[in-house]
């Protein structure tokens, strides 16, 4: 009884001494875990933003019928599993680093008689504690981000901010805590795992180990420099000229050589440049130039991967958070002339099956669809194919699947006719003429260019000219897609002639009501078309604003991921290095050297191992993102520029706090 | 002739929470041009504070410590950088070589530093080491070499910018005594031919015997003083060995 009463108390004091001694070891690496903490709310801030989108939308006033952006947060949500994983793994990763560095430590701790299973439990609270006051400081954080985030909604889907009120998603803490509770449970089990492979000498021994510092081979190291260079230049080479024909393929396998090039480039850079330092003796003998020199070759092998690393995240960094908004700002390109009615209906028979269904018309006013319930200005319409004339006609270019697709064409009739519901002026065609036009921006250059030379159009046994002026600016139907091959206008009786391809019908409201768009959506969901389908002005635009926000924003999401993760790689490995240093500095104090110019030394360090692989970073992203946005026709410079300068702005202010928290705490560690 | 180094009433105390403690206490004495002086003591004598002090790594907190007339008390920070690296030689107990340098480059290093020409560098060092007998290991890391040839690769590194002193820290304190017999030969090469000024801080008596004048230290003053003078090795080291017999023998008052 008293036994157990004893081992009671001494089991609840060995509880206190835990707890005071976690709290402490927190409290005292606070300042050598600020990067690991930094990170850590900078992810849970991440996550909690982008993950309260469904909220924001709420909070904005959005109705969303047909889920649209329902879709595009569940896809983030998807999404965040992934961002989720790789912000595991560098959680893992700086962890164990810390872990490592803790090694001796721990053998003081185990040598006093600390058990396995206490250190684990002494472990587990100062993981604990660092994960609630991370989570904590990055649910604060990310309710503020995610205000600001939802403006930046209101701006992308274009809506006013009326209804704006300050909002706390509760789902979305939900989500972080969950994620992030079962992320820091692996990052125990790997830390348990981690202190049960070292040995108690292997603990007590730790940082008392001999560097071998060595030099790499430099005539390996020349060669791989050289094959390097090949890989990434071809990598450029395929991304540019073979993206003509399959892009994703050529991005994907230009890629690819760029990273293997990449890390080949690092891994032989500074062997060969501190060879180069070496071999110039008036420069290697100048000041402390030697320990700089030395400071790069004693970390060749184990550096040369992890700047690579960094490099390659950078690189997707780069290009997610620039391509990302680029896309959305594409997909956006000419929203002014995507929905010119109120809704348009059409409907695909299947080939030559255009005749079963009889009229369109009259079979939608059977399943119960009566447009006269809701308007009576409209127009319905069939569109013409001619096998032979297709996309590359307009184009110029044969050869590419998309010149291959036949072009629609429209009798000059029923184009006027449909002009009319938008009181535009008809389109004049003489006998024997065609006009084009042409919707959305990115036609524009290749029809200026075909105005040039026009050619002319043959339609079965009549041979048409294009008529003076007869390129025209106009929407013909509302559509969720701003990309198009042109229209052709032919005369009516020609365009009958050939076989009729899809049945549009075109139409504007003329009843008065408080939700005319919702009745129309019911309505038409009760009457089961099958094979018809409607874009009412509400769901195209929902649409593609819905497709513009999931595309920015998973760039950016993705893009600051990959952006955190590398900056805190890198500086986790700098500050670790800086504390491996703290003896050499120590020596050079001693012999003389003047803290200034140890501090220029370690600025010359960082900036080599922070601008390496930006400068790598910058070139690939520059060349993946001008390769890319050449299919994005018809978007301003200014657009592309403003795309540009934010995501460079992003990146290089997160990757510049990651270098200035470095360079201030390794100037801490060293005491400079 | 004026002292190389001039320490006079040198105190240095260490608060703690109400506690003062004073490491050195009203320590005076100086050291002529070419002399080789040992600094002994038990540990907790005072002796490392009293070197820290000297080699300007510490501040004292009242006296003075001249070296070649100037008062190093009162220099600043960046001041006393360009002191360390232009007027004292440094040998350390763990040798304090940088473990990613060959011996030549840690070598170099201390003459870069000096702003001495990449020319003349090559010759000082060829030069030092064919007086340190070290020019089989000059190309070796530190790693590749053994503790007493690290440690004479460190005394070549403190006389190779000739210092007007040498400081020496427990120089022998982790080595063999074969390596520390060899070490203290260099030492007295230096001396001898070099003209060097050394002052040792040490608490070994063999290692001690090689200076030609020993300050005992105890509770932070000068206790005793032995000159060697014309005696040989061995009666020094007796000598030496009584002082310090005597000094233990103060402890068992406790008992």
């Amino acid at each position: 009884m008293l036994s157990n009463r004893k081992r009671f108390e001494s089991q609840s004091s060995l509880h206190g001494f835990f707890r005071k001694l976690s709290s402490k070891n927190v409290k005292k690496s606070a300042k050598d875990y600020f990067i690991y903490f930094f990170t850590l709310m900078l992810s849970v801030c991440l996550f909690y933003s982008f993950n309260s989108i469904s909220t924001q939308f709420a909070s904005l006033g959005l109705e969303d019928p047909l889920s649209y952006l329902a879709f595009s947060s569940t896809v983030l949500t998807v999404f965040s599993v992934l961002v989720c994983i790789i912000m595991g793994a560098l959680v893992v990763y700086a962890n164990r680093f810390l872990l490592r560095r803790r090694k001796r430590e721990m053998g003081i701790y185990a040598v006093l008689g600390l058990e396995r299973k206490d250190l684990n439990r002494l472990l587990m609270r100062e993981t604990l504690q660092i994960g609630v006051l991370s989570l904590l400081a990055g649910i604060g954080l990310g309710i503020f981000a995610a205000q600001l985030l939802s403006l930046a909604t209101a701006r992308l889907i274009g809506i006013s901010l009326t209804n704006y009120h300050f909002m706390i998603s509760g789902k979305a803490i939900v989500l972080s805590v969950l994620f992030f509770g079962i992320l820091f449970l692996f990052v125990h089990m790997f830390n348990v795992k981690e202190l049960k492979k070292m040995s108690l000498l292997e603990m007590l021994h730790a940082g008392k180990k001999n560097e071998t510092a060595g030099e790499g081979k430099r005539g390996f190291s020349v060669l791989l420099g050289i094959i390097s260079v090949l890989f990434i230049l071809g990598g450029y080479g395929l991304v540019f000229v073979m993206s003509e024909k399959d892009t994703f393929k050529a991005l994907a396998v230009g890629g690819l050589l760029v990273i293997i090039g990449t890390v080949c480039f690092l891994r032989s850079a500074l062997t060969i440049s501190t060879g180069l330092m070496k071999r110039n003796k008036r420069r290697y003998y100048r000041g402390i130039h030697i320990f700089t020199t030395s400071q790069f070759t004693s970390r060749l092998k184990t550096e040369g991967s992890s700047l690579a690393m960094t490099a390659v995240l950078l690189f997707l960094s780069f290009s997610l958070t620039i391509l990302g908004p680029g896309l959305g700002k594409f997909v956006m390109n000419g929203i002014e002339n995507a929905t010119p009615y109120d809704g348009t209906i059409f409907y695909a028979p299947m080939a030559g099956n255009t005749e079963a269904g009889g009229d369109p018309l009259e079979y939608l006013s059977q399943s119960g669809f009566r447009i006269n319930e809701f308007s009576d200005e409209y127009a319905d319409f069939w569109t013409y194919e001619s096998p032979e004339i297709t996309a590359g006609f307009l184009s110029g270019k044969e050869g590419r699947e998309a010149e291959k697709v036949p072009l629609t064409i429209i009798g000059l009739e029923d184009y006027n006719r449909i002009l009319a519901l938008q009181n535009l002026p008809p389109v004049q065609l003489a006998e024997g003429e065609y006009a084009v036009s042409y919707a959305f921006p990115a036609m524009k250059e290749i029809l200026k260019v075909f105005q040039q030379e026009p050619r002319p159009l043959k339609l079965g046994d009549s041979t048409l000219t294009m008529a003076d002026d007869g390129i025209f600016h106009h929407g013909w139907e509302n559509t969720n897609i701003l990309a198009e091959q042109g229209t052709l206008i032919v005369p009516q009786h020609l365009a009958e002639s050939l076989t009729p391809q899809r049945w549009f019908m075109n139409f504007n409201f003329t009843r008065e009501g408080d939700d005319l768009n919702l009745e129309l959506h019911n309505r038409w969901v009760d009457a089961g078309l099958n094979g018809y389908v409607m874009w009412s002005r509400e769901e195209a635009l929902v649409s593609l604003s819905s497709d513009n926000l999931l595309v920015t924003y998973l760039g950016i999401y993705l893009g600051i991921t990959f952006l955190i993760t590398s900056g805190a790689v890198l500086a986790l490995r700098q500050l670790s290095q800086s504390s491996d240093n703290i003896e050499r500095y120590g020596i050079l104090k001693k012999l003389g050297v003047s803290k200034r110019d140890m501090r220029r030394s370690l600025r010359k360090q960082l900036r080599v191992y922070f601008g390496l692989p930006l400068v790598l970073a910058v070139l690939h992203s520059a060349v993946t993102v001008f390769a890319v946005f050449r299919y994005f026709e018809g978007l301003h410079l200014a657009v592309i520029a403003s795309v540009i300068g934010f995501g460079a702005l992003v990146i290089l202010s997160v990757y510049g706090v990651y270098f200035i928290a470095t360079y201030l705490g390794s100037r801490r560690i060293l005491e400079l | 002739m004026n002292p190389v180094l001039k320490v006079e009433n040198l105190q240095k105390f260490y608060k703690t929470k109400g506690a003062v403690t004073k490491a050195v206490n009203h320590i005076s004495f100086e050291v002529e041009q070419g002399e080789y002086i040992g600094i002994m003591g038990a540990s907790g004598s005072g002796k490392t504070t009293l070197l820290n002090c000297i080699s300007t790594i510490d501040k004292a907190t009242a006296g003075q410590i001249l070296i070649q007339g100037q008062n190093i008390t009162a220099l600043s920070e960046n001041k006393l950088a360009r002191f360390r690296r232009e007027q004292l030689g440094f040998i350390f107990q763990d040798f304090n070589l940088l473990d990613t340098l060959t011996g030549r480059d840690n070598i170099a290093l201390a003459l870069a530093i000096n702003g001495v020409k990449p020319g003349q560098i090559s010759r000082l060092i060829e030069q030092v080491a064919d007086d340190l007998e070290i020019k089989a290991i000059l190309d070796k890391y530190p790693y590749e070499m053994s503790g007493g040839q690290q440690q004479r690769v460190a005394c070549a590194r403190a006389i190779v910018t000739k210092p007007s002193l040498i400081l020496a820290d427990e120089p022998t304190g982790a080595l063999d005594s074969k390596s520390a017999g060899m070490l203290m030969e260099s030492l007295s090469i230096l001396n001898e031919r070099k003209k060097a000024t050394i002052l040792m801080v040490t608490h070994d008596a063999f290692t001690a015997s090689h200076c030609k004048r020993i300050l005992f230290i105890k509770d932070g003053q000068i206790f005793n003083e032995l000159v060697r003078g014309e005696k040989s090795r061995k009666k020094f080291f007796d000598e030496i060995m009584q002082v310090i017999s005597f000094l233990g023998g103060d402890n068992n008052y406790a008992f």
